[in-house]
């Protein structure tokens, strides 16, 4: 068991997404960056998608009630065992009474946490992963006991599991078109390939918002299916990225559409950052 | 049937078929009875299937690749003789009482029609379910007479409860969860549209017709007890679609 002393900040269980419910109106969620979830999950040995804890900016501080295998994985969190600093992305074992401790990243946005095991809670429409209006009990309370419990089918990992870190360094996103892009006039197109944006701080686990230093913009659209990754522009002339929480419709024109990785790249990048859009 | 819709990939796991872009009863029965072949037929390579009002994604399994899927298709083009022909009407009781219908006297001096008239209205038309999206299990009616049409609230409200049945623009709504929202509130339902408890969680479906009717609020405290127990029995029947 895991006794939490303090959160962090929207520090929530996460796995790979809640299938087979999108034609309901459910979102997907899910980890914000998939492939660090799974890095966490491969250090301890567990199968890639298996429930991890996902923490923003601020991370979460446990007493370890347990002899336990854990790996904490990001881009820039601080890592304590018992007030001394250990590195992060390694596994470490941490004995009945330990503390760990995360703290802040300057560098990126989203740490995960994985231990040896799974944890213990009940899924909510097959998934462990919190979304507020349908599993509010999966985000992560100061003074509450998560329970853990040991794998009982085993899956094989690709032995040859690498992250590369060095991909969320630079501002490129790689996007396919999007169902509404050769529609626009020529020069927006051009405009939004050409422009620079900027991530914008009301951006959350729904949609990321995009500051562009360009105008241009585009008419709604009769209500149709967006996923993660669609970038919706605006008649206003906003660029939103639906991220991991978004719902499953929407009316405004899906311009670009990233590719799987570059939605992980998106959700490490601190508001403030640059970003420029690359074709695939 | 008419001209196959337009296939493009739209990212790295999913396919965009698009009819024309219209919300129309003919566009929709083609949407749904084609969502319906492909779940039947593909159900080894997809994962889910989304529909809307003319158009649908289909989300393929990592190990689909989607450039080959969607030339095999082009080339193996199916022929579908059938189409959805019936429909499920179902009824939704309403309060419509002051202590539910929270915009109704405000709309009423908005549209220069009494609460009276406007529940009438409301509980005259048959709606059309075309998909849920927005919340999970929030309904997208067609249907609304447009004499009540009134647009969305200046101010939207923190919190309108589950149940809440609303107006904005041309469309009427339930809400099947607690959120916030910008619709004028015009009664509430008993009845539970999303239970996540439930193998199937949602209460009304894509292709759905519905209606709703008027009760006390003796009766809606009457079908929440019924809830309670498991008790309740949901009116509905077939029509055509």
């Amino acid at each position: 068991m895991l006794k939490v002393i303090s959160t962090g900040l929207q520090t929530t269980f996460q796995d790979m997404g809640r299938y087979g419910f999108r034609k309901l109106g459910v979102p997907l969620s899910g980890a914000m960056d998939k492939d660090l979830a799974k890095f966490a999950n491969h250090l301890v040995g567990n199968p890639e998608d298996e429930t991890v804890i996902e923490f923003t900016i601020i991370g979460p501080s446990f007493e370890v009630l347990d002899d336990i295998e854990l790996a904490v994985v990001g881009i820039g969190f601080s890592l304590e065992q018992n007030n001394i600093p250990i590195p992060l992305n390694k596994k470490h074992f941490f004995k009945k009474g330990a503390i760990l401790k995360i703290g802040r990243t300057f560098q990126s946005v989203r740490g995960y946490l994985a231990v040896k095991g799974s944890y213990q809670a009940e899924k909510i429409l097959g998934s462990l992963s919190f979304y507020p209006l349908i599993s509010p009990q999966l985000i992560i309370k100061k003074g509450s006991l998560i329970k853990l419990k040991n794998i009982q089918k085993k899956k094989l990992n690709p032995p040859d599991f690498q992250c590369d870190f060095d991909y969320y360094k630079t501002p490129e996103i790689e996007v396919y078109k999007g169902p509404e892009f050769d529609f626009l006039p020529n020069e927006v197109q051009e405009q939004i390939f050409s422009s620079e944006y900027i991530i914008e701080s009301q951006s959350n686990r729904m949609a990321i918002f995009l500051a562009n230093e360009k105008q241009f913009s585009a008419r709604e659209i009769i209500t149709s299916p967006v996923q993660p990754g669609t970038i919706q522009l605006t008649p206003s002339g906003k660029m939103i990225v639906l991220m991991r929480d978004a719902q499953t419709t929407g009316g405004y024109a899906r311009v670009l559409q990233l590719s799987e990785k570059a939605i992980n790249k998106l959700a490490q990048k601190p508001v403030g950052s640059p970003i420029l859009f690359q074709l695939i | 049937m008419r001209e196959f819709p337009k296939i493009s990939r739209f990212g790295e796991q999913a396919v965009l078929f698009e009819w024309n872009a219209e919300i129309s009863h003919q566009t929709h029965i083609e949407v749904l009875t084609f969502q319906e072949w492909i779940e039947v037929n593909f159900s080894e390579t997809i994962i889910e299937v989304v529909p809307a009002y003319a158009s649908l994604v289909i989300y393929f399994k990592d190990k689909v690749d989607v450039n080959d899927w969607i030339l095999h298709f082009r080339t193996d083009n199916p022929k579908k003789e059938h189409s959805l022909t019936k429909s499920r009407l179902v009824h939704i009781p309403v309060c419509y009482d002051e202590e539910f219908g929270l915009d109704l006297h405000e709309m009423s001096s908005l549209l220069q029609l009494t609460p009276k008239e406007i529940i009438k209205k409301h509980t005259s038309a048959i709606y059309r379910v075309y998909f849920l999206g927005f919340l999970p299990g929030f309904p997208y009616l067609g249907g609304l007479d447009p004499k009540i049409s009134i647009k969305r609230k200046s101010t939207p409200r923190s919190l309108v409860k589950e149940g809440a049945i609303g107006i904005a623009g041309k469309q009427t709504g339930i809400y099947p969860l607690d959120s916030p929202g910008g619709w004028n509130i015009i009664g509430k339902s008993p009845l539970i549209f999303f239970d996540t408890h439930k193998k199937k969680p949602n209460l009304l479906k894509a292709g759905d017709s519905m209606r709703f009717y008027s009760i006390t609020k003796a009766e809606f405290d009457a079908i929440k007890n019924d809830l309670n127990k498991g008790g309740y029995q949901l009116k509905t029947e077939n029509i055509d679609a």
